[in-house]
């Protein structure tokens, strides 16, 4: 794995959480094969206020309600059960002094709309131990690249870096072990990581056909996923990923200045152009007809935002010119070289940049309602699921649905754990061990968290990416407000004017 | 990806002064208590109060086994009269058997607090004589209400069924005093019997909900056996009438044949579907009645184990494993809204309307066995005019719905918007003006239907033929996404309705070329000759009277007045059975209506 990304999502496989009906617009489906990785929850600073918001907007946030304005008029969320509503002026008013007055208000203000409900949409119960539904291998743990903010440190994780690869037995057991804890008609979900997993090519392409012969068998389907800095990436390889339907995840930076500075080959030089020569074998694959049951080849192409991006809409739009099916942005926050970090009073122009790059997108939405046209990731996620009305108590599905696998076995939260006793939970010889990943989720619950538990933002964020919450704390967290509080007046703009994008 | 739906009509604005809040997203939408907003759940047919629900012996549950607990305290059962009982069976079986006490439970018999006749009757079971009835075999004797009483048994003592008996609990009433008798009928003479009052169990309670006292399994545990049992033989012929009985055979779809299978009879032989013998050999035509037949077929035990045996049939053929969908050349659109709006107009509706009338006067050319005994000379004659008669008027009823069908089309345009400027949707209930052509080739006109015209009617009707295709460019220009897609789907299902006129032309060509002459002398057909105006006024009369009334509820269609609309239709229905009789008559005595005349376009 040579680039930061938050975990995979699999809220699916969170089982306790309430999802609500699925939207049937092309949003959905133009989104729901975006990548294996989502967005990064993006954490803010603390101390330095966002950007100030366009002044026709206003936002305002208690701990039950929170108040923002469009052009066409006042809107609510309802943070339980994430429900947006339309205002009328004199209740815009009434819930602005609600949300003055403090929590007690709120909730009269509920009643008296009629939108509280019976019981709240996110519970305290115990999430219990979901079922385990993906797989990420860490197949090789070590990378051509020397990334100065990747996570894995180069994908040996802190460690003392080891040339071979994850081994057969170990790739084969935890196919095993993901295949036959589900039931027949279940998907199965395995993602390919490192270091650089194609430095392990043999590994991935037999654990890749060992994984379809044992789900046909047993009447799964199977989704396959990899993320990869593309340096090694080969014309067969191509044919490969297309031919087996995975969603590939192509790290990279932007231009190839910014590439070069940020992503150096270990022993000097840059690896743009190196890149740059092999990305199209894989993007003309896109959308080539794959085995019967898999989803076609999409390659989407993921940015790690440091404080050295300036123009962050010219690199996605570089990026989108490629030919990727979607790109999205990560901020960098625990790089361990703090240049490459975005420090605590870096998150107002990060805002401001995410939000540069979401307008232009929103504009192109509002040209020609195609999302194709500008896929940006991190917007068009964040309409499916305002629309959906996710609301959830934990932010991914790290440790729920989803384990990451080591290279010897080992059974982690996540990919970013690897190497992290904290969050390891048994390994594939002995099982998983539920006791310790039932304590973790309970642990890791948003009601659990500061200062989480009264925050407007709570069921949408979740709580933020763990392993960034954990090893710096929640600094983020008025990012992150910001680029709710702009999501939604971009979705209560767009589900105007665009409504057909929705359904 | 998929194209987004164009947007119906301008969004709303996202505040409604003086309204509540107006949710935006679907949780929002979800907790309304909006009873317009559904949220996905289960669809509206899986509940119970929209249950098929006939009562042989019903689908959810076996409605009968309600009225086995009528009387508090008691589980009643129904025993019918075995077709053929055995010697040795135990003699007067037959009624409404009590088969045991089941008082302590009853919600309608509370051990407190009840009326008095429920401490009446609780005193009664719990006494000696209760203990009497859970010993011997006890038969309902009675039944009184209201000072009426109904004897279980005839006056000879002979008891009545237990179907019969059945049909008298049905008929008593919730809220009155109710007085039973019961009998043991393994005593010896004479035969003790106990007398119980109380009241008929109301069997729901004001909200639907079934009464308590049933326990989990008891209503369902005389249900009909495995379904695949069912659909080789159903008493209410309910999951019979779930398939053909006679299918034709499966047709090689993936030959690029352009018109006649080169083998007709492979298509054109009717099997009987559930045939034992599913290899080529069994393939022979059925035989013409079930009781012939059902030696052949699957019987019971062979048809739970062979079930998946049994063929899938897709527009009366069957289809083997793979079923290939008949390819269809593409049709060239209408270059716009306008264009095909005037062909429906002008080419198609009237099209239809000319062959309705074509087939009707067909139709009345047919001797009706009924009134002429000329096929006396003829064994067969009689079951052919009567099948013919039959496909004639299907055939004719089917070019109505393709009338109609062509009509909604336009006005379902014209709603949509896409009428020409200024223009409105009218109906069309003309012929073509003559000469009636189709891409050159002649119509069916007025007259006989001699056998070398009905194969000339089977040429026409061919598939693949041009009449076959005639809205295959209605159906290439609505599958465009600028249309609403329900009027896409009314095209294909007119485009796709005409595979089975040819095979009923050809199949009436075979069965009527067999009487001799193949010209308007045949034996079968009426010396008709087409009327003038005077000799059919009165049948004249009728179809103008028919014609107003079709018109006058197309447009009520079109205003989507379903009241004002079924109105006209039932007068034009009268007006029909009416112009029917008038043309018969006609025909016996050698007259033709000449309906083209009547319906002919205005120059």
């Amino acid at each position: 794995m040579s680039r930061q990304g938050a975990p995979m999502q699999a809220a699916a496989a969170i089982t306790r959480i309430p999802v609500s009906a699925i939207g049937r617009g092309p949003l959905r489906s133009a989104l729901s094969a975006t990548t294996a990785l989502p967005t990064a929850s993006p954490t803010a600073s603390p101390s330095a206020p966002p950007t100030a918001p366009p002044a026709a907007a206003r936002t305002h946030g208690g701990s039950a309600l929170h108040r923002f304005d469009t052009a066409a008029g006042a809107h609510l969320l309802v943070v339980d059960g994430s429900r947006v509503y339309d205002l009328p002026p004199a209740e815009a008013a009434a819930a602005d002094r609600a949300l003055a007055a403090g929590p007690a208000a709120e909730q009269a203000l509920l009643a008296r709309l009629n939108l509280a409900a019976a019981r709240p949409a996110v519970v305290d119960d115990d999430i219990g131990t979901p079922p385990v539904t993906a797989l990420a291998l860490n197949i090789a743990e070590h990378c051509n690249l020397g990334c100065g903010y990747c996570y894995a440190d180069g994908g040996s994780f802190g460690q003392a870096p080891r040339r071979e690869a994850m081994g057969w037995a170990v790739a084969q057991a935890a196919v095993d072990r993901l295949v036959g804890g589900l039931a027949p008609g279940a998907t199965a979900r395995l993602a390919f990581m490192g270091g650089e997993p194609l430095l392990a090519r043999a590994l991935l392409r037999r654990a890749t056909e060992y994984a379809g012969e044992a789900c046909a068998r047993r009447g799964l389907r199977l989704q396959l996923a990899l993320t990869t800095n593309a340096t090694r990436l080969t014309d067969d390889d191509a044919a490969f990923f297309a031919h087996h339907g995975f969603a590939v995840t192509v790290s990279l930076d932007g231009s190839a200045a910014l590439n070069d500075r940020l992503r150096p080959r270990r022993g000097g030089g840059g690896s743009h152009a190196q890149v740059l020569a092999r990305l199209p074998a894989l993007l003309a694959r896109q959308g080539e007809a794959a085995l019967p049951g898999r989803p076609r080849l999409r390659a989407s192409a993921r940015i790690t935002v440091t404080p050295l991006h300036r123009a962050l809409r010219g690199d996605v739009e570089h990026l989108i010119g490629l030919g990727f099916a979607a790109v999205g942005v990560a901020p960098s926050l625990v790089a361990a070289d703090a240049a490459l970090r975005i420090a605590d009073g870096g998150f107002a122009e990060l805002l401001a940049q995410i939000v540069d790059v979401a307008d232009a997108c929103e504009r192109q939405l509002l040209r020609d309602g195609k999302p194709d046209a500008y896929p940006f990731a991190n917007l068009l996620d964040a309409l499916r699921e305002l629309h959906r009305g996710t609301h959830r108590p934990l932010p991914c599905g790290a440790g729920a649905g989803y384990l990451g696998v080591a290279a010897d076995g080992a059974l982690h939260a996540c990919h970013r754990f690897i190497g992290d006793d904290a969050a390891r939970f048994g390994d594939l010889g002995r099982g998983i061990d539920d006791q310790a990943r039932g304590a973790w989720l309970a642990q890791r619950h948003v009601h659990r968290q500061q200062p989480c538990a009264s925050c407007w933002a709570r069921y949408l964020c979740g709580g933020g990416c763990h392993h960034e919450v954990l090893h710096r704390g929640r600094a983020a967290c008025d990012f992150i407000r910001g680029w709710l509080d702009h999501c939604l007046r971009s979705y209560a703009r767009l589900s105007d004017a665009r409504p057909e994008l929705f359904g | 990806m998929k194209q987004p739906t164009p947007a119906p009509a301008a969004a709303e604005p996202s505040s409604r002064p003086g309204g509540g809040p107006r949710a935006r997203n679907r949780t929002a939408r979800a907790a309304a208590p909006d009873f317009n907003a559904r949220a996905v759940g289960n669809p509206a047919t899986a509940r119970l109060e929209s249950g098929v629900g006939n009562c042989f012996p019903g689908l959810e549950m076996d409605v009968r086994n309600l009225e086995g607990r009528f009387f508090p305290g008691i589980l009643f059962r129904v025993v019918t009269q075995p077709l053929r009982p055995v010697p040795e069976a135990l003699p007067d079986q037959a009624g409404i058997r009590l088969v045991y006490l089941d008082y302590l439970n009853d919600p309608m018999l509370p051990q407190r607090g009840g009326e008095h006749w429920v401490q009446t009757l609780l005193d009664t079971y719990m006494s000696k004589v209760g203990t009497s009835l859970s010993n011997g075999r006890w038969y309902l004797h009675w039944l009184e209400q209201e000072g009426k009483r109904i004897a279980c048994s005839a006056e000879d003592g002979t008891p009545y069924d237990g179907e019969t008996l059945w049909r008298f609990v049905r008929c008593l009433r919730a809220d009155v005093p109710l007085k039973i008798a019961v009998i043991q009928r393994d005593a010896p003479d004479p035969q003790p019997v106990v007398e119980l009052t109380g009241r008929r169990r109301r069997y729901t309670g004001d909200d639907g909900v079934i009464d308590t006292a049933y326990p989990p399994g008891e209503l369902t545990e005389s249900m009909c056996n495995p379904w695949q049992h069912d659909f080789r033989d159903c008493a209410c012929y309910y999951w019979a009438s779930n398939h053909p009985d006679v299918v034709l055979g499966e047709i090689d779809r993936t030959a690029p044949s352009d018109a006649v299978p080169a083998d007709p009879d492979q298509a054109l032989t009717w099997l009987d579907w559930l045939r034992r013998d599913r290899s080529p050999a069994g393939n022979v035509a059925a035989p013409p009645s079930r009781a012939e037949a059902r030696a052949w077929q699957l019987d019971h035990f062979e048809i739970n184990r062979r079930w998946q045996e049994l063929a899938y049939v897709i527009e009366g053929h069957e289809v083997g494993a793979v079923y290939h969908p008949p390819r269809h050349e593409r049709a060239t659109p209408y270059p716009d809204a306008a264009a095909m709006i005037d062909d429906l107009r002008h080419r198609l509706a009237p099209l239809e309307m000319t062959l309705c009338c074509a087939y009707l006067y067909g139709l009345f050319s047919l001797r009706d066995p009924a009134h002429d005994h000329r096929h006396g000379a003829w064994a067969t004659m009689h079951d052919d005019l009567v099948a013919a008669r039959q496909a004639m008027t299907l055939l004719a009823v089917g070019e109505m719905t393709h009338l109609r069908w062509a009509n909604q089309l336009l006005w379902e345009l014209d709603a949509a918007g896409f009428y020409p400027g200024g223009e409105h949707y009218e109906p069309v209930l003309d012929v073509l003006a003559p000469p009636r052509l189709w891409l050159g080739e002649p119509l069916p006109d007025l007259q006989a239907l001699s056998p070398d015209i009905l194969r000339r009617y089977a040429f026409i009707e061919r598939p693949r033929g041009d009449l076959d295709r005639a809205y295959a460019r209605c159906v290439a220009t609505l599958e465009q996404p600028a249309y609403p897609r329900h009027l896409f789907e009314l095209a294909v299902r007119i485009d796709s309705d005409g595979v089975s006129h040819y095979e009923r032309f050809d199949q009436l060509a075979r069965t009527l070329g067999a009487y001799g002459a193949q010209d308007a002398t045949a034996p079968y057909l009426r010396p008709l000759q087409l009327g003038t105006e005077a000799q059919a006024r009165e049948a004249l009369q009728h179809l103008a009277r028919l014609m107003a009334a079709l018109k006058s509820g197309y447009q009520a269609q079109a205003r989507r007045d379903p009241q004002a609309a079924q109105r006209a239709i039932t007068e034009a229905r009268a007006a029909m059975d009416v112009l029917r009789q008038e043309a018969e008559q006609l025909a016996r005595h050698g007259i033709g209506v000449p309906l083209f005349d009547a319906l002919a376009p205005a120059p």
